[in-house]
């Protein structure tokens, strides 16, 4: 199933076909991970949204019209899924802060959030950059996720985010200027 | 705005291969000269080099997810097959509603006179009617033409008292 494009793989799940899905489950896991990861801060809350993007793409998939790359669409799917989830969560905290004590609660989400990448990367820079991703606020992180982590070119941000190339350009230059302000330290220091 | 100003979104298009030749040995040209860039540059690039290290999930969540997506395929062929199966049904029971309408409409109804109707039989003026041994002859004349319709209606011989004794 290597050999099939994108678009071929899509088509197969559209009609239910499990080697096609598997295909595409493969080749695209571990991406959708690491942009989810990136999206969300933690390793539990990236999961559920791959595994839910990737539920929303099997009963999506029949509604591909070809307009957009298979690839795009599915991160459109996983992008939007992602960030729905963020707020849901965020209204949920909320809810929970009304009820909880403040501190209690926060040690409740931190020891949820941390799996073993949050551990291993704690020992590190790591940390760091994930807090400095997860302070970038929602349009510019989204952009800088795709561009850095996934490496997609403007003209698929633009397909994704359903914004213009300029706004692609602008946004992540503005993602890198931040990041590069908020990380100073450990730049600088892994430059020299 | 300075040189270097004027040159960083640049920076960030050709940190992403989408500068255009022509400016890119603009820039280029620019980052020979510029030791400040140089270092923006390689720190952003050292940015996205962080943000790309994440490693795989713990556990078996691959797998668990992949058996719900498969059991989601699942649902999908059941869906696809009752789709079809009633589209086959609504297929089937449109051609034979077809077939009972036509029946419906072609077959002749109760005035049997050739090219008539119920409405047209009624302006009938019966002229005789003669009875015989198992036959009653019916003699009709069409109001206002001279064509009369001879109706021979056959008619079971009514055993009398007398014929059973």
């Amino acid at each position: 199933m290597e050999e099939y494009s994108d678009e071929e793989l899509l088509a197969g799940l559209a009609r239910g076909d499990v080697a096609a899905g598997r295909a595409f489950f493969l080749r695209y896991r571990q991406k959708a991970y690491r942009v989810a990861y990136r999206l969300l801060g933690n390793e539990a809350d990236a999961l559920d949204a791959v595994e839910d993007a990737f539920l929303k793409l099997i009963t999506a998939a029949a509604g591909f019209r070809g307009e957009a790359t298979a690839k795009t669409w599915f991160y459109r799917i996983l992008v939007n899924t992602a960030l729905d989830s963020r707020r849901k969560r965020r209204v949920h905290a909320s809810l929970d802060a009304m009820e909880d004590d403040e501190e209690g609660r926060s040690q409740a989400i931190a020891s949820r959030d941390e799996g073993p990448v949050e551990a291993a990367e704690r020992g590190e820079m790591g940390e760091k950059i994930r807090q400095a991703i997860a302070d970038l606020d929602e349009k510019h992180r989204e952009v800088f996720v795709l561009a850095a982590v996934e490496g997609l070119s403007y003209k698929e941000m633009a397909d994704v985010l359903e914004i213009s190339i300029g706004t692609v350009m602008s946004r992540l230059f503005y993602a890198r200027k931040y990041l590069q302000k908020s990380l100073k330290g450990y730049l600088e220091a892994s430059h020299e | 705005m300075s040189d270097c100003e004027k040159f960083e979104e640049a920076l960030s298009a050709l940190l992403d291969g989408e500068l255009p030749e022509e400016r890119r040995q603009e820039v280029k040209a620019h980052l020979d000269s510029c030791e400040a860039c140089r270092r923006e540059l390689a720190q952003w690039r050292k940015l996205s080099e962080a943000a790309r290290a994440v490693g795989e999930p713990s556990g078996d969540r691959w797998e668990t997810i992949w058996l719900k997506a498969e059991r989601g395929l699942a649902e999908k062929r059941a869906s696809l097959r009752l789709r079809r199966e009633i589209r086959r049904a609504v297929v089937v029971a449109a051609i034979a509603a077809s077939v009972l309408l036509a029946a419906f409409f072609w077959s002749p109804r109760t005035p049997v006179f050739p090219g008539t109707t119920v409405a047209q039989a009624s302006e009938f003026e019966v002229v005789s009617i003669e009875t015989g041994p198992g036959y009653a002859p019916v003699v009709m004349m069409p109001q206002g033409k001279d064509l009369p319709v001879i109706w021979v209606e056959n008619v079971q011989p009514v055993a009398s008292p007398d014929d059973r004794s």
